[in-house]
């Protein structure tokens, strides 16, 4: 899996990190392994742009979760976590009352997107086609 | 070249392909090719095919990750054509585990006992039409996974 990143200003700084490839268990990993650095560098708001991403399975997903954790400064479950991590996952969904606010996608392809609204992901990260509209969406909110 | 068999469920499948992998994650995609050609071979349902291969993703990526762990094992793919619909049977040796039943967690059992569940589990429940597993008496995992093709 390719990982770009850009750097944007609308509100706020936003960062956009563009995914090419599949993103499966072989290359989940390092998405968390990139949002942690650009975290470490000082992004706080980010956009993930899956645009490119042909493939994505519940890795994928346990890759969103632990990156929408680290976007609001809270440390990841282990991804080896195994269940508990899972189970975490769907708690959170469950008891989500909205949007992630430091962390949206960007162009999911339709499967991507099929996989994003079966699992209840679509009701906690938001999803835009327009790259203009998902960079604007990302206001100054006081934590 | 096609096999006819017909599996213990006594229904008919056509042996179309088999491959053999080692288990580890970077096989996935090479699995999934493989599956998405031959399902594309029988239907040119594109989300058909799509649930199917990401179906059968979910699958090995638990039987890598959970069932073998970072023991070295082979895993057998089997695709067929069944009545109206797309079959692929799964066939390791790692210690079993049945994905078709999944258990509330038990937090007293070690991490790496721990049965996975959760997100994987369910999206191969939604994507396919049956699931099924056993338990081979030659000691192997057999999962199948069938995805109707007729509307």
């Amino acid at each position: 899996m390719n990982i770009a990143t850009e750097q944007v200003q609308a509100h706020v700084p936003v960062t956009i990190m563009k995914l090419q490839g599949e993103l499966d268990a072989s290359s989940y990993l390092d998405v968390i392994a990139g949002a942690k650095q650009l975290y470490q560098a000082g992004t706080r708001n980010l956009l993930l742009d899956l645009s490119d991403v042909s493939f994505m399975s519940s890795s994928g997903l346990v890759a969103l979760h632990s990156v929408a954790t680290l976007m609001r400064g809270q440390e990841p479950l282990d991804p080896e976590a195994g269940w508990s991590a899972m189970h975490s996952i769907a708690n959170d969904i469950e008891t989500a009352g909205g949007y992630e606010a430091h962390l949206k996608l960007l162009n999911p392809q339709p499967r991507v997107e099929k996989t994003l609204d079966i699992t209840g992901f679509k009701n906690i990260l938001e999803v835009f086609t327009d790259k203009q509209a998902a960079v604007t969406a990302f206001e100054a909110i006081k934590d | 070249m096609k096999v006819a068999a017909t599996n213990n469920r006594g229904y008919y499948c056509l042996k179309l392909a088999t491959l053999r992998i080692t288990s580890e994650i970077d096989n996935l995609a090479k699995a999934r090719r493989f599956v998405e050609e031959a399902a594309a071979s029988l239907t040119d349902d594109a989300e058909v095919i799509g649930d199917l291969v990401l179906a059968v993703d979910e699958a090995l990526t638990n039987v890598i990750v959970h069932g073998y762990q970072d023991a070295a094992g082979m895993i057998e793919i089997e695709v067929a054509q069944g009545q109206d619909a797309l079959v692929v049977h799964l066939r390791d040796r790692a210690p079993g585990f049945d994905p078709t039943r999944v258990p509330a967690p038990d937090i007293n059992v070690p991490l790496s006992r721990r049965i996975p569940g959760g997100l994987g589990v369910y999206m191969m429940r939604r994507l396919t039409d049956e699931l099924h597993y056993q338990a081979t008496p030659e000691g192997k995992n057999e999962l199948t996974l069938v995805k109707r093709t007729a509307k």
